[in-house]
């Protein structure tokens, strides 16, 4: 019971921070689980994952219809992100352990420096719609402070190719991989940032609930530890959205990217055994 | 002129608030009766004193209702359903609008979604 409550906890924190600087909660959900309590890897990922996925419900179940969402984007990403993910979680059953703890180092230090990169500007974005976005309506219209400002849809393939690596990334570390999808399609296809960030929230459940149901069909996940962590991401992170538009989370962002530096270091030296 | 008419189609092209309120409602619905199921699991588990079961089967585990452990499983199943039935919404709603690819990308979505279950143990 302990253990349990300390489980929840964990969640709730993690999902609270994650939601409030961004990231998501599975960065310190499964090194905290790993290093922390002492939990396998693959019972970690698998658990995070469900968790992306509640995190990503409880998000649509709040705010529902949203005008910034393209979903049209979103569902055709997600052909390719949520057949990556699968893959991703394929690949994560299969590999040792201490492989896969190495590259949740290597991808959460990725993330931490992807998340620190200062936006790109706008110069691009008047650019005419990619051919594949004409013909599926990917097109989109932002409304902003100074009037309604039309977007073009642009790189779909490359948008695709980078989705894919946020799909295996998803799968098998059990990470919602907002960074990469939020890159994908603001810097390869050029949409505003927020209807990115928003989209990409769309899709984070999506892409998780594909993965989860490798996990599942494998026998992988283990309800004592799925069942605290999905109870307890919810209201983490509806808390977390919530505070997120009532305080300044700029200190607060750059403290979590030294942290979740340090858990990515902290995860490679245990997956190379140097500390022992 | 033209401005405003690629503004005001782009805008058409938006979800309508019935079908978002529909997603709302059935989100929320899926996600507390997921929640439900699994703190009163986990509850059962505690109050039975279950043993930590570890990685399971999931037909396994479910076959052992109304143990604590199997309703929190169910739960988690219907939790990981939430996207699935999110995607179903969307392409009813394509459909509505007769756009053919998208219905098609959405279905194709929630293939893709259950194809983990064709993998052997």
């Amino acid at each position: 019971m302990m253990f349990d409550c300390i489980v929840l906890l964990l969640a709730a924190c993690a999902g609270f921070i994650g939601s409030l600087v961004g990231l998501g909660g599975g960065a310190l959900l499964v090194p905290g689980l790993v290093i922390f309590l002492g939990v396998p890897m693959t019972t970690a990922v698998s658990a995070s994952l469900l968790a992306v996925v509640f995190t990503s419900s409880a998000a649509a179940m709040v705010r529902g219809r949203d005008e910034l969402t393209n979903y049209r984007v979103g569902i055709l990403l997600e052909v390719v992100a949520g057949s990556a993910s699968i893959v991703g979680a394929l690949a994560a059953s299969r590999l040792n352990a201490n492989v896969l703890q190495f590259v949740f180092g290597i991808v959460l230090l990725a993330i931490a420096v992807l998340t620190l990169r200062k936006m790109r500007s706008n110069d691009t974005r008047s650019l005419p719609s990619h051919a594949w976005a004409t013909a599926l309506n990917l097109d989109g219209v932002e409304i902003r402070a100074d009037g309604p400002r039309v977007y073009h849809t642009q790189q779909v393939p490359l948008g695709l190719a980078v989705m894919s690596v946020a799909g295996i990334i998803a799968g098998m570390l059990g990470l919602g991989a907002g960074a990469v999808k939020v890159l994908s399609m603001d810097a390869c296809m050029k949409l505003p940032l927020r209807t990115s960030l928003i989209t990409s929230n769309f899709m984070i459940g999506a892409t998780a609930a594909a993965g989860s149901v490798v996990f599942l069909r494998l026998g992988l996940i283990d309800p004592s530890v799925a069942g605290p962590v999905a109870v307890g991401i919810v209201p983490g992170a509806i808390l977390g959205s919530w505070m997120v538009l009532r305080v300044k989370t700029r200190a607060l962002r750059l403290t979590f990217l030294a942290f979740v530096s340090l858990m990515g270091i902290q995860m490679l030296i245990k997956a190379t055994g140097i500390a022992s | 002129m033209n401005d405003h008419l690629e503004v005001d189609r782009l805008k058409s092209l938006r979800m309508d608030p019935a079908t978002g309120t529909l997603q709302r409602t059935t989100m929320r619905v899926v996600v507390m009766a997921s929640v439900v199921l699994i703190v009163a699991g986990q509850m059962r588990a505690w109050m039975g004193t279950e043993v930590p079961t570890g990685e399971q089967d999931v037909l396994h585990l479910l076959a052992s209702f109304p143990s604590g452990h199997a309703m929190v499983m169910l739960g988690l199943l219907v939790g990981v359903a939430a996207p699935m039935i999110r995607a179903i919404l969307l392409a009813a709603w394509f459909a509505r609008r007769r756009e053919r690819a998208m219905v098609a990308l959405s279905l194709l979505v929630v293939a893709i979604m259950l194809l983990g279950l064709l993998l052997r143990h």
